[in-house]
């Protein structure tokens, strides 16, 4: 039966912020029954040189008690609205984002109407119909307003930073009574329920209840597990720009000639990273199929072998995190807790797996045969029908994918058949209507220098 | 241009199923002057059972524009809190599946486990005295909801318990105002195409031909298009749902009508009892292989609460489902496209989900098959979710009082259930699903009211100390006790809420496709 916390000590390697993010996390959840922490400084440092994450980190921040004005002060964190995508061919660009597209009406989804919108022969793009697209394409910001009846309670933003200066800020979140250790592994003994003991080159030696392999290397794991190649480290191309200043309150994302290249600029400098998601060079997405084995679980960047092209990296700690609290040990049998874990796990990573897909399609030849089976599925129906199908465990909402559709230059055939009644007049004047409300709107608020100027650094 | 959409559709056969599908077109569809025709055979009849229901059909009736208390007048409805299990566990016990959840939930955690903790040393504790439905309902007491979030008394929703054939002539009523034409006739031919092999007519016993581009088969258990012209397979799962009889009788009521469904294991399956305003509905569902008819029958007539108003009436049935409900251009709804037998309620939702989902994937003139793919494939999942509660009811008993008990006990069951009440008896453990009907809080109340309890718990409730956890259940018992125990009695908020006249009428809220709130 339990007894307090199962989990008395907790040994977590590993470099940057997701060794940080986990121990604060824990710490956090788990208030007085915290286990004991033990901080390996180990590997190289994993983490991209800056990051630019979606909204849901706000949450997460909540969780972790980290306050925002406190937070974007001290690591210097700008805005972020969303993604340009802009295509290597003559493909028109969009902006991509969390925030609703439109509004729904007569309880029929806003895509629907956007897709009668275009029958009748209107001429707009569905980011048209977005508050953070205006707000972006125009270099603005606005934080999101708790009154549902304002148009900009429709922003939905996270944050653009760099990732030193937020490992700096966790670290200093961190409440003391944690080790922080940077001793060299030497050997790592095992046994049957798993790692053992963790001995270094100086003769100090620890063991633990629980291991989380936070390295890239997975320093830890490897011991218990050969199961996953080794991760691909990722290429960033950095570029001294002063004369953009702050930055844009948004991200580029450009796709095509068999690559994606994401564009960031921050603080006077500008951050490339190049993909190439050529199906012949890129190597076999391989997942860890069992990133929780016997007493050791790995989390952040060594749980596949290239990472999400997509997917904000501290969006996927965060949610590995809960994870990971949820499946929590009961007693010191880790069978089940990792049986849900790992499953968990790898529901996830499929659909991650077909948003990545999708991306790598448009980049591509558009070739079929790349995508996954669940994108090709989602593909087959919202063409059809403009419908997204049912999955569980979802990164991303229905809207989401109905818009990352669109912003690919994918389109329904058909809207809603319950839209079909309604008479082109109406509809026209609604949509027309709603687009001129987001442009003035936009057009308000102030830019993104003058709202940072003013609400962050004064 | 897209496609046009089918113009002229055929509904065939009357019963529940019939009239929700015509109901249901004629009003969502009507800018876009749909012929809808419905036939239908006095001399067959319907089913004429179907009285329980989940808080889903709220939401249908609000989709069509009906007022509740035109609809709870119309049905002579009572309101369900949820369902009495008497006996299923063990003989002798019983709990109540609530529409709504238990407890306050701890730091992200379930609090199935802050009881499960809690109940080590007060192991008279009970799970559902921290269920404002279940005490409600057990109090015989009712009231709406209340509309504020994080109220003790908002964490709950209702449906009803309704005379199906009122219901039936309700919704007909309104279907026929809004245009769609009825036909009394029985269907003694059906026509289909040499070369794609879709349904082109029907003829009626009095030489009638009646034509159309779609036609949806709600024929009952006959199922006469899906089943007896296109073939389409039945699978099987009697093997794990062994009921196959009922006997259904009505009977006076022997006092106010109880806010909830009364379900009673007997030795070879189980009987319900459905509280309307005018009377109660009773039957003896049980199994033909454990069970002879006239021992049902004894079963049953031991057990009325009042005199019985009809001749007993026996239905016959085996529970699964059709490998696929939309096939060519026929699509199947209710009884014609499989029934997972009536313990939960489900067939009036499962009925309710495929016309809702059908109208999002409605056909067109030209090739419908990645529609009708995708429609079959939700369904098909709405159907296994399903199937895997209510195998649960039967398979999480320590009943060995009777062969049928023996085998449901001991038989093996789909590995997806297997798994489920693996996990949540060594840690608490449910999967969170987003998609299907029952969620965690209604897996908690089967398997912690039949005895299945968790052997550890989230590590998270060990924050309190004994002493303090007992002090914080004790008091959020007594909350919600004392709240429940505020709400009027069921059948004064009925008598308040059946009214015709606008003025004065409490305002009802609005309805939510969930089991366990009326929240979106
Ligand atoms: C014992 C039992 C208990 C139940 N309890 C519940 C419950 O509590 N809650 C719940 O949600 N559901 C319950 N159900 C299911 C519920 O009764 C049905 O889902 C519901 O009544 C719908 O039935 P139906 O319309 O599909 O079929 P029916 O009511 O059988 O209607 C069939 C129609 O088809 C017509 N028809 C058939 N053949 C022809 C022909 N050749 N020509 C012309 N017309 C024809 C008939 O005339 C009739 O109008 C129960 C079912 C059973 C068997």
């Amino acid at each position: 039966m339990n007894n307090k916390n199962p989990i008395e000590h907790l040994l977590i390697a590993g470099r940057g912020f997701t060794p940080l993010l986990t121990a604060l996390f824990l710490q956090k959840k788990w208030g007085s029954l915290a286990p004991r922490m033990t901080l390996l400084q180990c590997g190289e440092n994993p983490d991209p040189p800056v990051i630019s994450c979606v909204s849901s980190i706000k949450q997460f921040h909540k969780e972790l008690g980290i306050a925002e004005k406190d937070f974007v002060r001290k690591t210097e964190a700008s805005f972020h609205l969303g993604t340009l995508y802009q295509f290597s061919d003559d493909r028109p660009e969009f902006f991509m984002c969390e925030a609703p597209y439109g509004v729904n009406l007569r309880a029929i989804r806003f895509n629907h109407w956007y897709t009668r919108y275009l029958n009748a022969g209107q001429r707009a793009q569905l980011d048209d119909f977005c508050m953070n697209a205006q707000l972006a394409k125009r270099g603005h910001f606005a934080p999101t307003s708790p009154k549902p009846e304002s148009v900009y309670s429709q922003i939905c933003y996270g944050y653009k930073l760099l990732s030193e200066r937020y490992s700096n800020y966790l670290l200093a979140q961190l409440k003391p009574g944690f080790d922080m250790l940077s001793d060299e592994i030497q050997e790592i003994q095992t046994d049957l329920n798993g790692i053992h003991t963790v001995h270094f080159s100086n003769g100090k030696s620890i063991s633990a209840d629980l291991y989380i392999d936070c390295s890239r290397e997975r320093l830890l794991n490897s011991a218990l597990t050969g199961t996953c190649s080794e991760p691909s480290k990722e290429d960033w191309r950095i570029e001294v720009t002063p004369e953009y200043g702050l930055g844009p309150p948004h991200n580029l994302l450009t796709l095509g000639n068999d690559k994606l290249i994401f564009t960031t600029q921050l603080h006077g400098k500008t951050y490339h990273q190049e993909v190439t998601c050529n199906p012949n060079q890129l190597p076999k997405w391989q997942l860890d199929p069992q990133p929780w084995q016997k007493n050791c679980v790995t989390i952040g960047p060594a749980t596949s072998n290239r990472p999400a092209l997509l997917i904000d990296p501290l969006h996927l700690v965060a949610s590995s995190l809960f994870r990971l609290y949820t499946s929590w040990p009961t007693t010191m049998d880790f069978e089940t807790p990792a049986a849900i874990y790992n499953e968990s796990f790898s529901d996830e990573w499929s659909r991650i797996a077909d948003s990545d897909s999708l991306h790598a399609w448009a980049a591509c030849n558009r070739n079929d045969k790349d995508l996954t089976d669940a994108a090709k599925h989602r593909m087959r129906v919202f063409i059809n029908d403009g419908r997204i199908p049912p999955y569980e465990n979802e990164t991303m909402t229905e809207d989401q994918w109905a818009t990352l559709f669109f912003a690919l230059g994918i389109k329904p055939k058909v809207a809603d058949p319950l839209s079909e009644g309604s008479d082109d007049h109406w509809l026209v004047a609604q949509l027309d209507k709603l687009k001129e409300t987001l442009q003035a709107a936009a057009q308000q608020a102030p830019t993104m220098e003058i709202f940072y100027q003013n609400e962050v650094i004064r | 241009m897209p496609e046009p959409l089918a113009h002229r559709i055929l509904i065939v056969g009357g019963g529940t199923a019939g009239w929700m599908c015509a109901a249901a077109l004629s009003r969502r569809f009507a800018a876009a002057n749909l012929h809808i025709t419905l036939v239908e055979s006095e001399q067959i009849g319907t089913v004429g059972v179907g009285e329980a229901t989940i808080p889903h059909l709220r939401y249908f009736n609000e989709r069509l524009g009906f007022r509740e208390p035109d609809f709870l007048q119309a049905t002579n409805a009572t309101y369900k809190l949820g369902i009495e299990f008497i006996n299923w566990g063990q003989v002798g016990e019983a709990y109540i599946h609530p529409f709504g959840v238990f407890g306050k939930d701890f730091r992200d955690v379930d609090f199935h486990h802050l009881w499960t903790r809690h109940r080590q040393e007060h192991p008279e504790d009970s799970l559902f005295d921290y269920s404002i439905s279940v005490l409600a309902a057990a109090n015989g007491k009712f009231a709406y909801p209340s509309g504020k979030k994080n109220d003790l008394l908002s964490e709950y929703s209702y449906a009803f318990h309704i005379d199906a054939s009122r219901y039936a002539t309700f919704l007909r009523r309104h279907a026929e105002s809004w245009g769609v034409k009825r036909v009394e006739g029985k269907i003694t031919q059906v026509h289909q195409h040499t070369d794609t092999g879709d349904i082109t007519k029907l003829t009626l016993d009095n030489g009638t031909a009646l034509e159309a581009e779609f036609f949806i088969d709600c024929s009952g258990f006959q199922s006469l298009l899906l089943s007896k012209t296109l073939n389409t397979d039945f699978i099987d799962w009697s093997h794990w749902l062994p009921c196959d009889r009922a006997i259904a009788v009505p009977t006076s009521s022997d006092g106010p009508p109880p806010p909830y469904t009364k379900s009673i294991a007997h030795s070879a399956g189980w009987q319900w009892r459905i509280p309307l305003q005018h009377r109660t509905g009773n039957g003896h569902v049980y199994s033909s292989n454990y069970m002879s008819d006239d021992e049902a029958l004894a079963i049953l007539r031991k057990d009325l609460p009042g005199e019985e108003l009809a001749e007993p009436r026996q239905l016959k049935f085996t529970a699964g489902r059709r490998r696929h409900t939309w096939v060519k251009n026929c699509l199947a709804v209710g009884l014609s496209s499989g029934f997972l037998e009536p313990l939960e309620s489900t067939s009036i939702y499962l009925i309710q989900a495929a016309i809702m989902k059908w109208m999002e994937f409605f056909p067109r003139t030209g090739d419908n098959q990645v529609r009708r793919d995708e429609f079959n494939q939700q369904m098909n999942m709405e159907y296994e979710r399903i199937k895997d509660f209510l195998i649960l009811h039967y398979h999480a008993t320590r009943r060995a009082d009777s062969p049928f008990w023996n085998y449901c006990r001991t038989m093996d069951v789909p590995e997806s259930l297997r798994i489920s009440m693996d996990m949540f008896r060594k840690v608490g453990y449910l999967k969170p699903y987003k998609h299907g009907l029952f969620m965690v809080p209604s897996w908690v109340a089967v398997l912690i009211g039949q005895g299945i309890i968790p052997n550890s718990w989230h590590p998270a409730v060990n924050e309190w100390d004994a002493d303090a956890l007992r002090i914080n259940m004790e008091k959020l018992k007594q909350q919600m006790k004392a709240a429940a125990s505020q709400l009027p009695d069921h059948l004064t908020a009925l008598q308040r809420h059946c009214t015709t006249t606008n003025s004065n009428v409490e305002p009802w809220p609005k309805a939510a496709m969930s089991l366990y709130s009326v929240f979106s």
